[in-house]
């Protein structure tokens, strides 16, 4: 097994109309991020239900990260707000089952934000990796 | 639960089969995953594998496809409409993207990108064996149109709309027609008198039967949605007796003593207190300020007449099927010091000085001065990098050079001084920048950061300003009147507009379109268009564009009576809902409504308002509202997908790439790059040369040179002789 | 802080400019141009300056001078606003500002006051011929006697005058310091230039403009010195007659080229003529001419029977040394070699 297989999985939640853009251009332009990153695409990222988000991380993923539409967002006015809550209830839910509310994420990406993605899952990663080895 | 699956794994010409191994991953899916079908392509977008695909799923009857190419952006629409030609619902599709998030992003870890791109097919397998067939929503529609705010967008809009067969409500807030045009004199680039214009356009809606104008009208309350909206609109009373003889009417005009400010001419003059905003307004019908009148029994008792001050506001209800907004702009007030603006007195905005130079038509007076020296500060309120209005105005570089030639024109002697940070006169109307140099006006460039400053001198204004266009120079002007070219800003009444209609409102406080480039005229808000610079600043002709292209939207929304809206919206699963409201109160669109259904309190979407955007789905404590194709089931499967361990064999021509130095470490090359290579031992060779001697098609030489150009394994070595093309050599040789 | 001047523009469009107000400060004049460096550019800083009527800062610039009008800049100028002309007008403006007299303003700006002044002059040169009875001995003695104290008048009380006036408004009034030991150091850049024109080779144009310009200033000059020092007319010298000839017959073929030219307006050089140019170059044929005939008929012994040759002459000469010297396009070799001067003096050593 080589570092590199050691890498967290994260799951990224990302928008149709502007991270995802984002994401897809960190690959046009092959700005590298780990590839135990995986990503779904939702209208709004106001949409991402915490049972998802608890899926996941009892499937097996290490992180969550949501890729919020912030200010950009053609829906809602309140969408950071709405997509907060989402991280508050998650979390909730999370430290019930003892996992660690560090294991979810959220950060408004735009639609050229490639390098920001990169460095976010850089970020993320050391942090999940982090609590990996404390937990040992 | 789809079991028929077709699953299409596109190389992407190299771009995803250079990393990823898709030859392997078109070998994993089988059967027990439901799928019937999977193979790797080449280009799954090409015409031929479309027609196979077709041919597939006729054949092999398949409930469902997943194509693993590019991103959903590019083919999205791509592949629906395939399964759609192929009798199977565009539902049932699902595209994963294994290009711009997977191959390219992973290029320096092939195998962990094939690992990845495995784990991404899977999931969408799962979730497109969880798809159901959704069919596009119908709704009726009333064939009638409300366009808010008759200026020379809504006009223009309301009298195509109106050709085209729809009823139009047409709404304006002041008592006359004509919006902003009006208060221009002349007209760039035409020269045509702004009022003229007016006129005309009023004139062509009384032909037309099915516009119904309001003048002193608003929007009051909105309630429906796309096909049916409820409007009231309440319209203010004229107080004037409307079966008065014309005559006696022009009389109580004339011999009215009450004298009050004159909004159209924006305080620059007077008006009488029955009044219309200029001679020729239109309608007809002059305007009683009863207020200003309380006092005057004595003129009220002898055009008694005239008057109906018993005239009572109006609420009339409306129903539209789409609603057009074209309220339009208002001008950047300059903050009371700004330039010395209302401190000094010879300085005016912009809009102010049109009216001025409109009711002076012999010479330019003001404050009893003659005025020959005009200076323009450019950009006020406009383009500042600290305050809210970051934009440009696009019109009032045009607008200020336009006058500066009426300015000559009209009373000769004039200097006109501009002080501009750009001057933005793009397209045709550079022409008049052109006139404008050549007639010898002056012309200074400032930076926003060290603006000018305006001092009164005796008589005269002095500004102050370092000139960019002389080496910064301080330089100092004397001029008789300052002119500030105040930009657009959006109306203040714009926010009560949103609040109606639920337009979303941009940073800079305009009304937002979906995309500006592919959705410039619609809102989120289905049914609701907007046109004109209620949207952003705009000249007269690209107002009139969008409201035109609205009209056309909205023509196209309404001609067959009945609309269709994707069926990706939120549902109610009644059995689990017990009505709490919460998604009701996140939900900006007002979308869900609580209903009775058979006794039980429960939440339902208009589907006709509804955008699907999801936000109600997490705060149903019960789980009870999903949105179609984002339901649990297709998303966790997906995670699960994602999560299934694979085996992936080392492929046998692996392309692993060592990030550090950008050299490839193959363990062995392609078989084209061995015979590349051997052709070029020690000899320089260039692409057409390679290509003979391989007898290979130019193209593909062309294609791997460069690959292995990128991977250092060659690189160019110069010219050649007739600088046609480049030689190449083998790196480190 | 200066003050913008917008009657200026209206100013120095009587000295000949075009339309320089179209100027919209791309600044394609001063990329193009062969001469300028980036510590001292032009053409566009003098159009700004013009078009602001900034004439302090004009009067205190060297630069027009050292422009030696390839035109380059008024063909690649996208507006059309010559700016090759203009910097010919600022030194025509500047030339009448260096006059203390101020008719230089006056006959620039004015044609019939330059043919008047033409006029005056011949009718002054007739009725002195007839007050001597038209003797051909007396109208040449003395006509030799009015060229050197023409040549000294017009040195001392016009040229001297106006050549401390321009130090004063390059040097003097805007304060630059310079050390005395420069005023003598730079006195080779002087006559280097007043000489060579040196500067001129710089132009990116053909250069055998240069040459003809050049061979024609040589040839001027040493025919002045002929006529006045060695007395071409009155010449037995054998070589001083060889040399007469061969000086007037340049100055006759090189200046009647350059009318040519200006007739053609191939070039962008000669496209615009104001009467002041035409005055100098027709002059200068003029000169080259009569002189070439008087020396001419004097050899061929004809000139007793046709003294008018030697009136027509003298007329050319009085004409050329009292009105297109002190006060015509004459001075631009003065001013230019003076300005290469002064720009070498405000260059600290």
């Amino acid at each position: 097994m080589t570092q590199d297989q050691k890498k967290p999985k994260i799951l990224v939640f990302s928008t149709d109309k502007i991270s995802d853009p984002g994401i897809d251009q960190a690959g046009l332009r092959k700005i590298h991020y780990a590839p135990s990153v995986y990503v779904i695409s939702l209208p709004c990222s106001s949409g991402v239900k915490p049972r998802w988000i608890m899926h996941a991380l009892e499937k097996g993923f290490d992180g969550v990260f949501i890729a919020a539409d912030g200010h950009e967002c053609s829906y809602s006015s309140k969408c950071a707000e709405h997509t907060n809550q989402i991280i508050l209830d998650s979390q909730a839910l999370m430290t019930a089952k003892g996992i660690s509310p560090k294991r979810i994420r959220m950060a408004a990406l735009c639609s050229v934000c490639a390098e920001p993605f990169a460095s976010h899952m850089e970020n993320f990663s050391k942090i999940l990796s982090n609590l990996d080895s404390t937990k040992d | 639960m789809k079991e028929r699956i077709g699953v299409y794994i596109c190389h992407c010409g190299g771009n995803i089969s250079d990393y990823v191994d898709v030859e392997e991953l078109g070998k994993m899916f089988h059967e027990q995953d439901g799928v019937i079908i999977s193979k790797d392509v080449m280009f799954a977008c090409a015409d031929s594998n479309q027609k196979a695909m077709v041919k597939d799923i006729e054949e092999h009857q398949l409930d469902a496809i997943v194509v693993a190419s590019c991103s959903p952006k590019l083919h999205l629409h791509t592949f629906k409409n395939v399964a759609s030609r192929a009798g199977l619902n565009p539902t049932n599709y699902v595209q994963v993207n294994i290009r711009e998030q997977c191959s390219w992003p992973h290029s320096d870890k092939p195998r962990e990108a094939t690992v990845k791109a495995a784990g991404l097919i899977r999931a969408g397998i799962h979730r497109v064996s969880h798809s159901e067939s959704l069919d596009n929503i119908e709704i009726s529609v009333t064939k009638a149109v409300l366009v808010v705010g008759a200026g020379v967008s809504g006009m223009k809009a309301a009298i195509d709309l109106a050709r085209l067969g729809n009823e139009v409500f047409l709404v304006e807030k002041d008592y006359f027609v004509g919006g902003r045009i009006a208060q221009n004199e002349k007209l760039f680039m035409s020269g045509q008198k702004g009022k003229d214009v007016v006129t005309a356009l009023y004139k062509e809606m009384k032909t037309l039967k099915n516009i119904t104008l309001f003048t002193g009208a608003s929007v009051d309350k909105v309630s429906g949605s796309l096909g049916n909206f409820h409007v009231d609109v309440k319209v203010k009373p004229r107080f004037i007796n409307g079966k008065a003889d014309k005559q006696v009417v022009k009389q109580a005009m004339e011999e009215c003593p009450v004298y009050i400010y004159d909004e159209f001419n924006l305080g620059l003059a007077k008006r009488k207190a029955i009044y219309k905003n200029y001679p020729e307004a239109l309608p007809d019908v002059p305007v009683i300020d009863a207020e200003a009148l309380k006092d005057e029994s004595d003129f009220k008792a002898k055009y008694a007449s005239v008057f109906n001050f018993n005239e009572q506001e109006e609420v009339l209800s409306l129903i539209v099927g789409s609603v057009l907004i074209t309220t339009g702009y208002d001008s950047y007030q300059p903050k009371v010091g700004e330039y010395g603006y209302k401190m000094l007195p010879n300085v005016l905005t912009l809009p102010e000085f049109k009216r001025l130079m409109e009711l002076s038509p012999e010479k330019l007076i003001y404050n009893d001065q003659q005025i020959k020296k005009i200076a323009f500060i450019y950009c006020v309120g406009n383009r500042q990098t600290k305050g809210p209005n970051k934009y440009c105005s696009r019109q009032c570089c045009t607008s200020t050079i336009y006058t500066s030639l009426q300015l000559k024109e009209k009373y000769k002697d004039i200097t006109a001084f501009h002080l501009y940070r750009d001057i933005r006169t793009y397209g045709k109307q550079e022409i008049l920048y052109d006139q404008s140099s050549k007639q010898g006006d002056f012309y200074f460039k400032f930076e926003e950061k060290e603006a000018p400053v305006v001092e009164q001198k005796g008589k005269s204004l002095v500004l102050k300003f370092k000139d960019y266009l002389t080496a910064k120079m301080p330089l100092e002007v004397e001029a008789d009147m300052v002119v500030l070219v105040t930009g657009m800003v959006a109306r203040e009444d714009s926010v009560r507009i949103s609040e109606h209609f639920k337009i979303p409102i941009g940073n800079d406080k305009f009304f937002n379109e979906i995309h500006p480039k592919l959705k410039p005229v619609e809102t989120v808000i289905k049914g609701v268009y907007i046109g004109g610079s209620c949207q952003g600043p705009k000249n007269i002709s690209e107002s009139v564009q969008s409201s035109l292209s609205a009209a056309a939207k909205i023509n196209a929304l309404l001609k067959s009576g009945t609309v269709s809206i994707d069926p990706v919206i939120a549902r109610v699963n009644g059995d689990a809902c017990t009505w709490c409201g919460k998604c009701a109160e996140v939900c900006d669109y007002t979308a869900i409504k609580e209903v009775d259904s058979d006794g039980k309190r429960i939440a339902r979407v208009n589907k006709a308002i509804c955008t699907g955007c999801g936000i109600c789905a997490p705060v149903c404590p019960v789980n009870a509202i999903e949105i179609a194709q984002y339901t649990d089931l297709e998303i966790e499967s997906m995670i699960d997908g994602f999560m299934e361990a694979v085996e992936i064999k080392e492929r046998e021509i692996s392309t692993e790439v060592a990030e550090d130095t950008n050299a490839v470490t193959m363990k062995e090359y392609p078989q084209l790059w061995k015979n590349i290579l051997q052709t070029m031992n020690g000899i320089k060779k260039s692409i057409p040369e390679v290509a003979d001697e391989l007898a290979e098609d130019k193209d593909i030489v062309t294609y791997h040179m460069m690959t292995m150009n990128k991977y250092s394994v060659v690189m160019a070595a110069g010219m050649d002789d007739k600088e046609e093309y480049y030689y190449y050599k083998i790196k480190n040789q | 802080m200066a003050l913008v001047n917008p009657e200026f523009a209206a100013e120095i469009t009587k000295y000949g400019a075009g339309d320089f107000k179209a100027c919209f400060n791309c600044g394609n004049c001063t990329a193009t141009c062969s001469l300028s460096t980036t510590e001292n550019s032009f053409p566009r800083e003098m159009i700004r300056y013009s078009t602001l009527g900034l004439e302090d800062h004009i009067k205190a610039s060297l630069k027009p001078w050292e422009c030696y009008y390839c035109g380059e800049c008024s063909a690649q100028c996208p507006r059309q606003a010559k700016p090759g002309e203009l910097m010919m007008s600022l030194r025509r403006w500047l030339t009448a500002q260096y006059d203390w007299t101020g008719l230089s303003g006056l006959l620039y700006k004015s044609l019939t006051l330059s043919l008047t002044a033409f006029v005056l002059v011949l009718a002054g040169v007739i009725v002195f011929a007839s007050s001597v009875g038209f003797e051909l001995e007396k109208m040449v003695r003395i006509g030799h006697y009015f060229e050197m104290i023409a040549i000294g008048s017009v040195s001392l009380f016009i040229l001297l005058p106006n050549i401390i006036r321009m130090w004063w408004f390059v040097i003097g009034k805007p304060k630059v310091k310079v050390p005395i030991k420069s005023y003598f150091i730079a006195l080779g850049d002087l006559f280097v230039h007043m000489f060579t024109q040196k500067r001129y080779l710089g132009c990116d144009d053909n250069q055998f403009r240069w040459f003809e310009h050049f061979i024609l200033v040589i040839g001027y000059l040493t025919l002045l010195i002929t006529t006045v020092f060695l007395d071409w007319f009155s010449a037995t010298n054998l070589f001083i007659i060889v040399l007469g000839y061969m000086e007037s017959l340049v100055i006759f073929v090189v200046t009647v080229d350059f009318v040519l030219d200006r007739i053609k307006k191939k070039k962008e050089v000669s496209k615009n003529s104001q009467p002041s140019d035409w005055f100098f170059v027709v002059g200068l044929v003029l000169l080259g001419f009569t002189g070439f005939l008087v020396r001419l008929f004097i050899d061929f012994k004809i000139l007793e029977q046709n003294s008018w040759i030697y009136l027509i002459h003298l007329m050319v000469l009085v004409q050329w040394a009292l009105i297109i010297v002190p006060f015509g396009k004459w001075t631009h070799f003065m001013y230019r070699s003076f300005a290469m001067y002064m720009a070498k003096l405000k260059v600290s050593f």
